[in-house]
């Protein structure tokens, strides 16, 4: 290939990759409506009374709160889980699990997230089992904290 | 204009043609096949990574709690976000392909040899720079898959003799991977490593310049074209390529962000990435002394190579054994990564 | 951009050769193609650089009881969505912010002279917010109250997302 067609060559692959790039920049407008879970990283969280503090921390540093959102809120993402297409909120366990049961539920996770539709993907994110990896002591502040979400004097309607 | 040069000469006293004298270099005629040009494109691809990477730090968070979430952001939220993070994993892939393709081109070619060896040496330096580039950074990505690789990549480290525990430590910020742990590989990623690879690339090219470029053995051709304009364009268009294929591969395959990272919960199927398969399968062969032993008598035989050909030659001239020695070497390599990408 | 030298020209000669019109098409074409696709490529940058900028909305905040605030004085309260004055003048219940208008630091109020003092640069605002000194070039920005019941709500700008 002569020098002056290299040339002309670099100039349309300059051109290809300028409409490679308006085409990257038009599909940023969609990709990012489509797909938006809540960026867990700089809202303030609300006040919080020091018997709850231990399980607090315990619930940042665990990590508990990237999935389950600030306060157990929720909110994240989690393609086709049967819990609504998203990571469960915690705001009302204080309701649905006795304490044995959370604390079992914690220690134990949930290896493969229940699918809602049974040919569509395995949901990516899945709980945890905690183990042995927390004592008891620390279990009980966290627990106590997970009860302390609940919403106070609101119509508990599911 | 002249008035202009002579001012400028006068403040900046370098010669123009000095300087033009690169460009005019003249370059045997071998290098117009499109392969001898595999060396320029991992230098290309490490200004993509550098670029890139610089904007990603204006958007990551290096703390264990923030740099999951942190990632998720530009994945999907930052405006071209998952563009710049897509672009900086397929260059980084890239690259360890390329580096890899140079090598091989470089072996087979024998331009190792005498006066070369050094180059070699510096060659081999930036392989693994690279690898470790690649290993560092995906550490930062604080998604399971990423945390545990680093947690069992570094634990190997600690059954090296005697330097094993005080460096995994050292590497650690601890005993434990903690906090300091990711602020340091974040660090190695973002500073120690860049400056190495800058200054390693800028050796690598300028020896090249000095000894010329190798004569390739059993070519006659006494001709010769210059750099300049003719390689270079050549060049060019391998750095758009590049670019084109990354943009338009991000476009059709974007980043996704897998599970947070849990220290309590190391998930079922953990291995490293595909670069590190032969040395996975190595590892699993055999006991973890002779695994590391092996591979460290792998990567010196490699590092001198030169010396190695050098001895190979004289114990049979002309019989081409450093062929068969390489070539064994590399088929063994790839059975390796292809029983562990295949088999697992 | 383009470097003067003809590739066909032997390398003993400084001065470049006349460039044939073909070859200049040709480099004027690359030179065009390259920096439209580089230009693009940096524009996206730029883009993702830049921070993306919420939309402001209004939202009521509560500002505490009425009796907090001394009759006739200031109270000042650190909310959020930023601090705020609230003044009892009279049977009225106004609202300041308190950010200094010249460059931001937080004002303080002085009670025996009923005036809002700025320690960064010694800007003096009075009791209705009116700058007398120093140099701020507006009044206190005026915060919209309202009172109900034995509370006090202040509407305040904010950036965050409405909850669905």
């Amino acid at each position: 290939m002569t020098i002056n067609a290299q040339k002309y060559l670099v100039g349309i692959m300059g051109l290809i990759l300028l409409v490679s790039v308006i085409a990257a920049g038009w599909l940023d407008d969609q990709r990012r409506k489509k797909e938006n879970p809540t960026a867990v990283v700089v809202v303030a969280a609300p006040v919080v009374s020091a018997d709850l503090q231990p399980g607090l921390k315990l619930y940042e540093q665990l990590s508990c709160v990237a999935c389950h959102g600030i306060a157990g809120k929720g909110g994240v993402h989690n393609i086709n889980a049967q819990t609504g297409q998203e990571v469960p909120a915690l705001i009302h366990v204080a309701d649905s699990y006795t304490k044995p049961d959370l604390i079992a539920k914690i220690r134990t996770g949930v290896p493969v997230t229940a699918k809602l539709n049974p040919d569509g993907p395995v949901p990516p994110l899945h709980m945890p089992g905690f183990k042995d990896f927390m004592s008891d002591a620390d279990m009980d502040s966290l627990v106590k904290y997970l009860y302390s979400l609940k919403p106070q004097g609101e119509n508990l309607g599911f | 204009m002249s008035r202009l040069t002579a001012w400028l000469h006068d403040r900046v006293p370098i010669d123009p043609e000095e300087l033009r004298k690169p460009l005019k270099e003249p370059l045997p005629i071998h290098l117009k096949q499109w392969v001898f040009c595999l060396g320029g494109t991992p230098a290309m691809l490490f200004g993509i990574l550098a670029i890139t990477g610089i904007l990603l730090t204006f958007y990551y968070v290096p703390y264990p709690s923030q740099a999951f979430a942190s990632v998720t952001n530009i994945t999907y939220k930052v405006r071209m976000g998952w563009f710049i993070r897509g672009i900086h994993q397929g260059a980084s892939q890239l690259m360890i392909v390329t580096v890899l393709l140079h090598m091989i081109r470089v072996f087979f070619t024998r331009a190792y040899r005498k006066p070369r060896e050094f180059n070699w040496f510096f060659g081999v330096g930036l392989f693994m720079l690279t690898l470790t580039f690649a290993f560092t950074g995906y550490s930062l990505v604080y998604d399971q898959l990423s945390y545990w690789a680093t947690t069992i990549g570094t634990n190997m480290i600690a059954d090296l003799p005697v330097l094993g525990k005080p460096l995994l430590y050292a590497l650690r910020g601890g005993p434990t991977v903690n906090p300091n742990t990711l602020t340091r590989f974040y660090d190695f990623h973002i500073g120690v490593l860049p400056m190495m690879m800058s200054l390693l690339i800028g050796v690598h090219i300028l020896m090249v310049r000095l000894h010329g470029v190798a004569r390739l053995e059993g070519d006659p051709r006494e001709e010769t074209y210059p750099f300049f304009p003719d390689h270079m364009l050549k060049e060019v268009i391998i750095g758009l390529l590049i670019l084109i294929g990354l943009i338009n591969y991000v476009i059709f395959f974007p980043p996704i962000v897998g599970a947070l990272a849990t220290p309590g919960d190391t998930p079922g199927h953990i291995r490293p990435e595909w670069y590190f398969f032969p040395t996975y399968r190595w590892l699993k062969l055999t006991t973890l002394s002779i695994g590391m032993a092996g591979s460290i008598c792998y990567v010196t035989g490699l590092f001198f190579w030169p010396f190695v050909d050098a001895a190979l030659e004289k114990i049979a001239p002309r019989r081409n054994l450093w062929l068969f020695v390489g070539t064994a070497c590399y088929l063994v390599t790839i059975v390796f990564l292809l029983w562990e990408a295949i088999v697992g | 951009m383009n470097g003067a030298s003809n590739a066909e020209q032997p390398a003993n000669t400084s001065a470049p050769a006349p460039r044939s019109r073909r070859e200049f098409l040709a480099d004027a074409f690359m030179a065009v193609g390259v920096m439209l696709g580089m230009g693009g490529l940096a524009f996206r940058f730029a883009q993702y650089l830049y921070p993306v900028i919420l939309p402001e909305r209004l939202v009521e905040v509560s500002a505490g009881k009425i009796a907090d605030i001394p009759a006739g004085g200031v109270r000042v309260i650190n909310l959020p969505e930023g601090p705020v004055l609230l003044e009892s003048a009279g049977t009225e219940i106004r609202a300041f912010s308190a950010i200094c208008t010249h460059l931001g630091c937080v004002v303080q109020y002085r009670a025996d002279s009923k005036e809002f003092v700025c320690p960064c640069h010694g800007g003096k605002y009075d009791f209705n917010g009116k700058v007398t000194f120093g140099p701020p070039q507006r009044p206190l920005d005026v915060i919209e109250v309202k009172v109900k019941a034995d509370e006090v709500f202040v509407m305040m700008k904010t950036q965050k997302e409405e909850k669905a």
